[in-house]
């Protein structure tokens, strides 16, 4: 394909996916200037392996490649968490007061909430129930089977039905 | 449920929380626009700070493992079962990190009341394999919505192929001896290679009349029914609101003002109600669906009531036009209590 449509290409793809991928990203390692990093990977990954797009679901393609290139970015940095399937986007339940004046009250407490689950149970959840993808999808973009998709949705989302819980209990308490 | 709806809603909202400002935006893609106008380069820098972090990480490893090897050793002997206690692997041990888990299995306890601990027994080829049993470390009771996980290692013996699984629960925590279990019966299913995980919800009303639903294989964003905005269809939302198993003719006349058809089928009666003006489906059957006058709204929704011997609502379900979305829906809750929500059109 000549390389000046394939370009324009990526450039109507950006336009239509960008800021959901960032969001995406951002969900999975909470930082702002590295999800502008990899989604700009992303992108610059697309153009360079766009002969291996195949099939008509080009969101589930990208994303696809904004999680793998995401893993790998946790990999190196944070290798130990990593093997731990543990990456803590917040180091406490404080958000950062940018955070914070983003969100109301109750989206506070499910962010916080989300992002102290383990990797793979806040990625299905984002993908599902954020992103909105369909199981089928989910399951193309992780790579697992849709059993697998489906039974780590529901421990995931019984997770985070826990965590909130906590976050109830200790406003009670305190 | 009205709480699955807020935690579902509540994600939802967060997705345009975190927005690119549109200047980083613009700087990106013109970024991206520049790089991709450079000849295409293979970089293949090595990754020392990773390599360093992985030999970091086997060593701890080496270190933590070495002392639980030996204490281990120090110890052979004394982890023995207890002779002719059982006669075939009757309970997995602990489980062990450094062995694969080769089948899940997740049981959700959705009953109405509580649960002291569960036994599930898998027979393959006529013969018991494992009968595990589990319960809170801290003897505490099972509630609604507690998940309890039985993991089948590869020493456990389960092979791909048809198994039977039979569950046995206890209420209370037994006393001298005494322990009366129940159960809701066998449930066969396949193990595959592939699929190794299993869900189940247990329901069911009481003791007496329970269920082990294998939920695997099924679409749990259909059964984990939310609630039905008014927005979407008012009567769809009022019947789920306001019907239940088990109400009578008479309690339904009282929620439903409206004319009703009847008819007899299978040797048991049901009901059919269409909620439009002016409205008289096409079809000769009487159960069928009008699809297409929902699709079109000239009928807003279709009750059909299945009724028991006693004239109890055994079984019901509706059939609505959701103004949000423009699709057909389908709402119903199963004799055995179980609900599934899911469009049937495009």
């Amino acid at each position: 394909m000549d390389l000046q449509v394939r370009k324009e290409q990526i450039n109507d793809w950006y336009h239509a996916y960008s800021n959901d991928i960032y969001n995406y990203i951002h969900f999975l390692i909470g930082d702002h200037e590295q999800a502008k990093d990899i989604l700009q990977d992303t992108f610059l990954r697309a153009y360079s392996h766009y002969d291996s797009f195949r099939g008509d679901n080009v969101k589930g393609w990208l994303f696809r490649i904004a999680r793998n290139l995401t893993i790998d970015d946790i990999r190196k940095k944070k290798p130990i968490s990593y093997f731990l399937d543990s990456i803590p986007i917040l180091k406490s339940t404080e958000l950062s007061p940018e955070k914070a004046a983003m969100l109301n009250e109750s989206e506070q407490e499910l962010y916080i909430a989300l992002n102290k689950l383990k990797l793979a149970y806040r990625d299905v959840i984002v993908l599902r129930k954020i992103k909105e993808f369909s199981i089928n999808e989910t399951a193309t973009i992780l790579g697992w089977t849709e059993n697998k998709v489906k039974v780590n949705l529901f421990r995931g989302m019984k997770a985070l039905r826990k965590e909130l819980e906590k976050g109830d209990f200790s406003h009670e308490t305190v | 449920m009205r709480q699955y709806d807020d935690v579902n809603q509540g994600l939802k909202s967060l997705n345009q929380k975190f927005r690119l400002p549109e200047n980083e935006q613009r700087e990106i893609i013109e970024d991206i626009n520049r790089k991709m106008d450079l000849p295409m380069t293979t970089r293949n820098r090595v990754q020392w700070k990773y390599y360093a972090a992985t030999a970091v990480v086997v060593l701890l490893l080496v270190i933590v493992a070495l002392p639980l090897i030996f204490d281990n050793q120090s110890f052979v002997g004394e982890s023995e079962q207890p002779q002719g206690s059982f006669e075939r692997n009757p309970t997995p041990p602990v489980t062990d990190d450094t062995e694969e888990v080769e089948y899940t299995f997740l049981i959700e306890n959705k009953l109405p009341f509580d649960i002291y601990s569960m036994e599930l027994r898998v027979y393959q080829k006529g013969d018991l394999i494992a009968s595990p049993t589990s319960m809170n470390a801290d003897g505490s009771p099972i509630k609604q919505g507690d998940i309890i996980e039985f993991e089948f290692l590869e020493m456990d013996g389960l092979e791909a192929g048809s198994a039977v699984v039979e569950l046995f629960v206890t209420l209370e925590k037994p006393s001298k001896g005494s322990e009366k279990q129940f159960s809701p019966g066998k449930n066969s299913i396949m193990l595959f290679e592939e699929y190794k995980d299993f869900t189940f919800w247990l329901i069911g009303e009481s003791v007496d009349k329970f269920y082990l639903f294998d939920v695997s294989e099924a679409d749990l964003e259909i059964l984990n029914v939310e609630q039905i905005k008014e927005e979407d269809n008012e009567i769809a939302a009022m019947i789920q609101e306001r019907f239940s198993l088990g109400l009578t003719k008479e309690e339904v006349r009282a929620i439903i003002e409206i004319k009703y058809a009847s008819s007899l089928a299978d040797g048991g009666e049901f009901w059919r109600y269409d909620f439009g003006e002016n409205y008289a489906s096409p079809l000769d059957d009487m159960a069928g669906i009008d699809t297409e006058g929902l699709k079109e709204g000239k009928v807003q929704a279709q009750l059909f009531i299945d009724w028991d011997d006693e004239n109890k609502a055994k079984s019901y379900s509706v059939f609505y036009l959701n103004h949000s979305d423009g699709k057909v829906y389908d709402y119903r809750v199963f004799e055995n209590g179980l609900e599934k929500h899911h469009a049937i059109t495009e």
